[in-house]
Order: C-alpha cells, then structure tokens, then sequence
C-alpha cells in the first residue's frame, strides 16, 4: 500500500536488519507480552522461594542441625540447600516456559506460523522462543538469588554466589532446551505436559541431591543424578555460594553438562521448528 | 509474448511477479499439486479457484515461500522461494485461510509486533499501524482486545497486518470465507482499494462470486492440476452458454426427464436436487419446454456463472 509515511528504508535493507537482530524481534515481543502479567508472576516468583526456604532451610534445617551438628557437607542446612532451591527454581520455570506458550504458538494462537510468514525465519523463531525464556528464567533466579542472599542471608559468599543467576537460567535451559524441542513435535497436548512435570521434573528435583547429598542415595538411583542437569547446577552452585571444595575437572564435567544439553537441545529445536513451519 | 518491438522500444512485457512451470508438491506418493504452469504480471488480480482439497492453499505456501516445491520450477519477484524465503518474504503479504492473530494482544499491539517481525524501528511500526488502523476502518478498535472482535473485523486486521511492509505482492487464501454477505463486501471494497494501487493480488477461493468480483484472470484447479485458465467472462463464453435454465421436478424426478429436455438446450447437467440445463436463450427454452407440456416445480432463468464452468470442467460442484 502507497502511504503517507515513509518507509524508512528499502525492503532489501529490513530483510538485512532482520538477518541480524530476527531473534531479538521474537524475543521481545514474547518478552513485552509477559509484562502483562508482571504482577502476579511477581508475586509467585517472590513468595515461592520465601515459603520454601522458611519450610525447608529453616524449618526442616532446625532438624538437620540438630542432629547433624557438623552441618550437611560441612554447612548449616540453610546454606546446603539454598542453592539447590535457585536451581530447582530455574529449571521448573524454565520447563513450563517451554511447554505450554510454545505449544500456543504452534497450535493455540498460531503466532509461529504468523512469524513464519514474515522475513524471520523458523530457525530464528525458535532461537527468539529461546531467548525469551532464557531471559525470563534469569529474571527468576536474580530474584531468587536476591531474596536468598539478602532476606535469609544464605550465601556466605555473595561475590562469587551472584554467579548462581546465570548458571541457574542455563541450567534451567539445559532441561527447558530439549522439552522445548519436544513440545515442537506435539500436535496436541493430551496430558504429555504433566507427564514431563510428574515423571521427570519430580524425580529430578527429589535425586538431584537436591534436598540431602547424592552420595546419601543408593548406587541404583544415583545415576538419575549423574544424568540430572539439576545435580550438576546446583553442585556447582554450592561452590559458587559457599566454595564447597571441588576438583577442577569436576567443574568441567559439570559445566559440560549443563551446557551441552542446552545446546544441543536449542540445536534440535530449532531444526524441528523449521521441520513443522515448512510442512 | 509480445516482444519489445515497438519503435519506441518503451513496450516491453513486464517482468512477472511469479511464474510458475512444472510447479509440483508432493508428500509421499500423494501429489497435492501435480505440475502447474502460470504466470502472474505486476498489478494483475489473479484467482486460483477450486474445490477444498484441489490445491490451492498448497500453491499459495510455495508462493508465500513457507513451503518448499518438490517439483518444477517457480519465481517470484524474480527469486527462487526455495532458496531466498526471507527476502521474497520481506515484500509479500499473506492473509493466510485461518487467522492466526495474537488474541490476547490488542489491535495496535499486533500491527506494531508484526511490523517488527519485518525489522521497522519501533516508531516507525507505530506510525504504520495508525495508518493501517484507518484503512481497515478499526479505529475506534485500537485498544481493543483481538478475541473481542468480529469475524469480519478480524478478517480486517489480518488484512491490515499483511499490508505493514508495503507489499508489492498480496496473497489472500480465501479471504472471505466464514463471513457474512455485509462483511464480505466490505472486504472486498478494501481490495479493489489496493488494486487501484497497484498492488498484485493472487487469491484462492472457492466462491465464483467471489472470483468474478475479483479476478482479472484465474486458473481452475481441481485435484493438484489447472483444469482450464482465462478471464472469468472468458472462460463462461469459452466453457458454458449464455445462459442456463435451472428445472426441478422433484428429488426423484428430475433424473428421468432429463433425456427428454436435451433438445431444448446445448447441454443438460442433472444435479440430485435440479436439472441445468445450458441454452443462449433461457427463456425462449423455458417456454419451448411449457409448451411441450413438461410442469417443472420452479424454473429459474440465470446467467452462466463460473460455478457452471467448473461443473463442466470437473463434473463436480465447488461447493460439495
């Protein structure tokens, strides 16, 4: 259509700009969207840890300390499992951000075949679906990370525990990642969303070292932990909060298992978006 | 083709907006479209007309580059889909069948995010969507949310919505159906609107009215393939008569007096509940056929229509 304003600029220039930044244009319009309902994912984002550390670090830990008066891997309970409970935060946000608004864009509300109409391509798409979630992950774990240190003063360490925020958003993404790719291969959801939060997410918050060390588990379910991205932030969480002592090549490995199933499964991702968006 | 032969040398054919050979889809050993051919010139309005399931939308996503041809060749605004979606992308719009507006935005909100989907800085997205606002005809909308609007209004937007990258090219499949006669009309007003700017239109449809209202030129596609190809009042002169006398007689009678009423006409179509029958003067064959004693229940004297085309064509009605 012939207009009054002019373009600012020839669509060989916005097809240019749109192969830079095309992420970033799905990102922020997911992102501006859940501005929208910024107060109540406030509010639970806030409450959620307050209740969890009151009932388990110092409830349950008042326990533990008790019968345990060196602390539990030489720390006061609080201090244990504080950490534990930024993880566990960031990766169930980060696998709901991954099921439900990405099936609405498929199926619901269409919005990715919408996109996929424009110069972004799915690839892009799916890496803006990511963005976007990473980010709101690492918006829930600066909370977290705040009310931890600040409210229950449970990191000793604050000047490297602040580090706990973006490993607990790539943590959360190294399961968010692959059920994002997995959510992309559904055409409905009859009841595989609560499926992944009831036998995977569940087990994995319980053996994941999470709430008692891993080495406490019998050999036959610890491997879950091994296997858990979940185990892996929260052990190097733990070193970040209160430098619990570590080999170096632990570190690497647990930094590649982060890592690597947020990869790959972002990888999977985004070819599976443009597997469904050009069929 | 016309060849650049005028002295002048100003008179050449413009470069199609898309050409289409051998264009084929096929998902296994099914062929959803099984080699078209045709092209589209700048400002043409262009139909592809034709029953669910013959095609058309399938065509369309290879022309909207979000569906890669298996088979055949095809260009649009001179690049291949297959392989430069996003700049094809960058100057089309698309007004896909089912609309896939962001319902829990507002109306201004889903111009402006779909404008930054093309790379428009945030004021410009927003200048643009006023604009779009008022030719649309929502305006007093803007705030609204998208689920509380109408059929025919969202209709709108997604029309609206397509326009914010000044399309040279607009793909329409089948913008008016599930709408109300009013709502149609309206629409379609909005249509000849950007045709009398230049924009080239290619829609699906299958509503004859709606591809004669429309379409400068169309293709009739039936199982994945062009059944015939013209302008609307040319293909009924070239596939049908003038006119066509519609008889019942009855559900169970209208098959056996068939035979009987070929003399009066050029052709005779029985359908289960009426007999068409295909003569240059309807009503000179309706009184023939009184006079001959025949009692049709109701008689009705049309003219050919390409609904009458298509029956031809495929035997078959569009709308089934």
């Amino acid at each position: 259509m012939s207009t009054g304003i002019d373009a600012p600029g020839t669509h060989a220039g916005q097809h240019q700009r749109v192969r830079r930044v095309g992420p970033w244009l799905v990102a922020e319009k997911q992102l501006l969207f859940s501005l929208r309902f910024i107060k109540t994912a406030l509010a639970v984002t806030v409450l959620t840890p307050v209740f969890y550390i009151f009932s388990l670090g110092l409830g349950l830990g008042t326990v533990v300390d008790s019968a345990q008066p060196d602390g539990v891997g030489g720390v006061p309970y609080l201090l244990f499992v504080a950490p534990a409970m930024l993880a566990t935060a960031g990766m169930m946000f980060a696998v709901e951000e991954s099921t439900y608004p990405v099936m609405a864009g498929f199926r619901w509300n269409r919005g990715y075949w919408a996109a996929a109409a424009t110069t972004l391509t799915p690839a892009q798409i799916a890496l803006g679906a990511a963005l976007a979630t990473a980010i709101r992950v690492a918006v829930i774990t600066t909370i977290y990370f705040l009310i931890i240190a600040f409210v229950f003063d449970a990191v000793p360490n604050p000047l490297t525990g602040w580090l706990m925020i973006p490993l607990a958003a790539v943590g959360g993404t190294a399961l968010g990642f692959p059920v994002m790719a997995f959510t992309a291969t559904l055409t409905r959801d009859s009841g595989q969303f609560a499926l992944i939060q009831r036998v995977v997410v569940m087990p994995l918050m319980l053996f994941s070292g999470t709430f008692f060390p891993l080495a406490n588990l019998p050999l036959s379910v610890q491997w879950i932990g091994w296997l858990s991205p979940l185990w892996h932030t929260t052990e190097l969480g733990r070193l970040l909060s209160y430098h619990q002592p570590m080999p170096g090549v632990m570190i690497a490995v647990h930094l590649a298992c982060i890592f690597i199933p947020s990869a790959v499964g972002l990888l999977v991702a985004m070819r599976l978006f443009t597997q469904r968006l050009t069929s | 083709m016309s060849a650049d032969t005028s002295p002048a040398g100003q008179v050449s054919e413009p470069e199609p907006v898309i050409s289409a050979s051998g264009l084929a889809k096929s998902y296994g050993d099914f062929a959803a479209v099984d080699g078209i051919d045709f092209t589209v010139t700048p400002g043409e309005s262009f139909g592809l007309l034709g029953p669910n399931g013959a095609g058309k939308s399938t065509t369309m996503r290879m022309i909207g580059a979000t569906l890669p041809r298996t088979g055949g060749q095809l260009s649009v605004l001179g690049l291949d889909p297959n392989v430069n979606g996003p700049q094809i992308r960058a100057r089309l719009g698309v007004i896909p069948q089912q609309d896939n507006l962001d319902e829990e935005l507002s109306v201004f909100d889903n111009l402006v995010f779909y404008a930054r989907y093309f790379g428009y800085p945030r004021a410009y997205a927003k200048a643009k969507a006023d604009e779009l606002l008022d030719f649309a005809n929502l305006r007093e909308k803007r705030s609204a949310r998208v689920d509380e609007l109408s059929g025919g209004m969202k209709r709108r937007l997604t029309i609206a919505r397509s326009l914010v990258n000044d399309p040279s090219l607009l793909m329409l499949d089948e913008p008016t159906t599930g709408l109300d006669p009013q709502a149609r009309h309206i629409l379609w007003d909005r249509l000849y609107r950007l045709k009398q700017q230049g924009v080239t239109l290619v829609l699906t449809t299958h509503y004859m009215d709606e591809a004669e209202q429309l379409c400068d030129r169309l293709i009739v596609v039936d199982h994945g393939r062009v059944m015939a190809e013209g302008a609307p009042s040319e293909l009924i002169r070239r596939y049908s008569t003038r006119e066509v006398l519609e008889l019942r007689f009855g559900i169970d009678r209208n098959e056996e007096q068939a035979p009987a009423l070929e003399r009066y006409c050029e052709r005779i179509e029985v359908l289960p509940d009426r007999l068409l029958l295909y003569s240059g003067d309807g009503d000179a064959a309706l009184a023939a056929i009184r006079e001959a004693g025949f009692a049709p229940l109701t008689a009705l004297v049309r003219r050919s229509s390409l609904e009458d085309v298509f029956l031809r064509l495929t035997g078959r009605s569009l709308i089934e």
